[in-house]
């Protein structure tokens, strides 16, 4: 399997990948310093913490998807995924390799990112003095803790647009299905997203996870 | 093992039209079968199910002797193939694909590539990426691809699409020795007949689905020889001339005013001078090279309205 992997990275490219990523970054670090010349500043660190979770967490729902599309929809629709299946490897393996691509990217790029623009901004508040307070050792604490949970249940929550992506074999369907998810999740009602409430995302991540299931359950007996 | 490959009433159904229509073909070791068809006949449907990416409706494949099911993999290892067109990933190289092909394969021979890269002619593509290459190309490295592994059975479907007839010819070459030095066994689909006639051992003729006929190129080169067709007022008078003046055997009556001559050597003008001294009437004459053309024209043709 972990040659799977690495031959699946190979084949994609994907090691250029870390610098789209770290232009997210940059996008998201941007975004964020921008809204503390808004009206709506951040009360302290905590409150500005959230905000990069939600940003983090949309950006790479979407990149996500843009790596669904490269990895296993394009393989439908220019046609190797047939040259991948005449290899001597069941396809269930070569599928897995590509799911655990796929969540593992979700799940570290929001993870690493989060932790990342988290840093910058302390960096960039000591300087600019955007937010009042300290950042104490709490605070770190649980950022760290909830980036952690939110990384692992956005891992299976990234993984709802291959369903309907693979439906049809469809790219755009694909990264539609990512958007709309990222709304639907991210949008604030007061102070609340659908994070707030750990319920919610943890089922959608399951859903996630059958979704895959599903796309891919009959893969040994399906026509190419 | 007599047969590489083997079916038996293999059907295919693809929302309730039979694509693929109990076929029985049988393909010996080492042979250059042809399979020959006009688009949309099942071809690639056929070669879909033996590579194993289409599941049959109905009916058994036997590869190498043992029964392909959903989980034989271990008999692709022994496969090289194209199916449809020749598909790569665009941004990498030629050899860098084909070095994912060999990782894939489990395949780990360093030299393969560029010999494989040589038997195919391709060259000055060091540094290309397979989007720059025209559909030729593609088809020589997907060939390349294929043959890389010495595979013992090759599965082309249409390896001739896009390429000049030079090319075409270097193709037909190299399927010769693969077939003939290293004992590979080669089934190649095409619909240009021409070529068929030129690369094959065995044809299978396949339309609307069915395999019609499976023959010999040896045996249709043996029924299909050169006679001479000749049309007259008096057909009585012509079969005595053919039969005693002449003395010819081997011809037929074709209907009450023609007449075939199969024998070899006769003159036309020989048997024109006999016809006219015994005062017959000679409506048409001519040499007459019944083509292969026509022989799977009538194949296909009756095979379409007997369907």
């Amino acid at each position: 399997m972990r040659k799977l992997i690495m031959l699946e990275i190979k084949k994609f490219q994907l090691q250029k990948y870390w610098k789209n990523v770290m232009i997210a970054n940059m996008v998201a670090f941007v975004l964020l310093i921008s809204m503390n010349f808004t009206e709506e500043k951040f009360a302290d660190y905590q409150t500005a913490f959230a905000a990069v979770s939600v940003l983090v967490r949309a950006i790479f729902t979407i990149f996500t998807a843009v790596i669904i599309s490269k990895l296993i929809i394009d393989e439908y629709r220019s046609g190797s995924i047939a040259l991948m299946f005449m290899y001597p490897i069941q396809r269930k393996k070569i599928i897995l390799s590509k799911l655990i691509i796929v969540a593992g990217f979700a799940f570290s790029s929001i993870f690493l990112s989060t932790i990342f623009v988290d840093g910058f901004y302390y960096l960039a508040n000591s300087l600019l003095h955007l937010v009042p307070g300290q950042l104490t050792a709490e605070v770190i604490a649980t950022s760290a803790r909830d980036a952690l949970v939110i990384a692992a249940v956005s891992a299976g929550i990234s993984l709802i647009p291959l369903y309907f992506g693979m439906r049809k074999k469809s790219v755009p369907a694909t990264i539609v299905t990512a958007v709309i998810l990222v709304s639907l999740t991210s949008s604030t009602m007061g102070e609340q997203t659908a994070f707030s409430f750990m319920a919610i995302p943890t089922v959608l991540a399951i859903v996630g996870f059958a979704a895959a299931w599903l796309s891919f359950r009959n893969i040994e007996k399906a026509d190419i | 093992m007599d047969y590489i490959i083997k079916t038996n009433e293999l059907t295919k159904t693809y929302k309730g039209r039979e694509v693929v229509s109990r076929v029985n073909m049988k393909v010996r070791k080492g042979e250059i079968y042809g399979f020959l068809g006009p688009n949309g006949a099942g071809k690639t449907t056929l070669m879909k199910m033996l590579t194993n990416l289409v599941k049959p409706t109905s009916g058994e494949i036997e590869l190498f002797g043992e029964k392909l099911q959903n989980v034989s993999y271990e008999v692709l290892k022994r496969m090289g193939s194209i199916i449809e067109y020749p598909a790569f990933y665009d941004k990498l190289t030629a050899r860098e694909n084909l070095e994912l092909h060999c990782e894939y394969m489990g395949y780990y021979d360093s030299k393969a590539i560029n010999s494989a890269l040589d038997l195919v002619k391709l060259k000055d593509i060091e540094h290309k990426s397979v989007k720059d290459f025209s559909l030729g190309m593609k088809q020589r490295l997907g060939i390349a691809r294929a043959i890389i592994t010495k595979p013992s059975l090759l599965i082309l479907d249409e390896p001739i699409n896009g390429m000049d007839p030079v090319g075409i010819k270097e193709l037909r070459d190299l399927f010769h020795m693969l077939s003939r030095e290293y004992g590979i066994t080669l089934l190649i689909s095409s619909h240009i007949l021409r070529e068929m006639e030129q690369i094959a051992d065995t044809i299978g003729v396949i339309s609307g689905g069915r395999l019609i006929r499976e023959v010999s190129m040896h045996e249709i080169k043996e029924q299909n020889t050169e006679y001479i067709e000749v049309v007259v007022n008096d057909l009585h008078k012509a079969i005595y001339v053919v039969e005693e003046v002449l003395r010819l055997k081997n011809f037929k009556v074709m209907d009450d005013e023609k007449l075939r001559i199969y024998d070899a050597g006769v003159e036309l003008g020989e048997l024109s001078k006999e016809l006219i001294l015994h005062s017959v009437v000679i409506n048409g004459m001519h040499r007459k090279n019944s083509s292969l053309e026509d022989y799977f024209l009538n194949l296909i043709n009756g095979g379409e309205i007997s369907a």
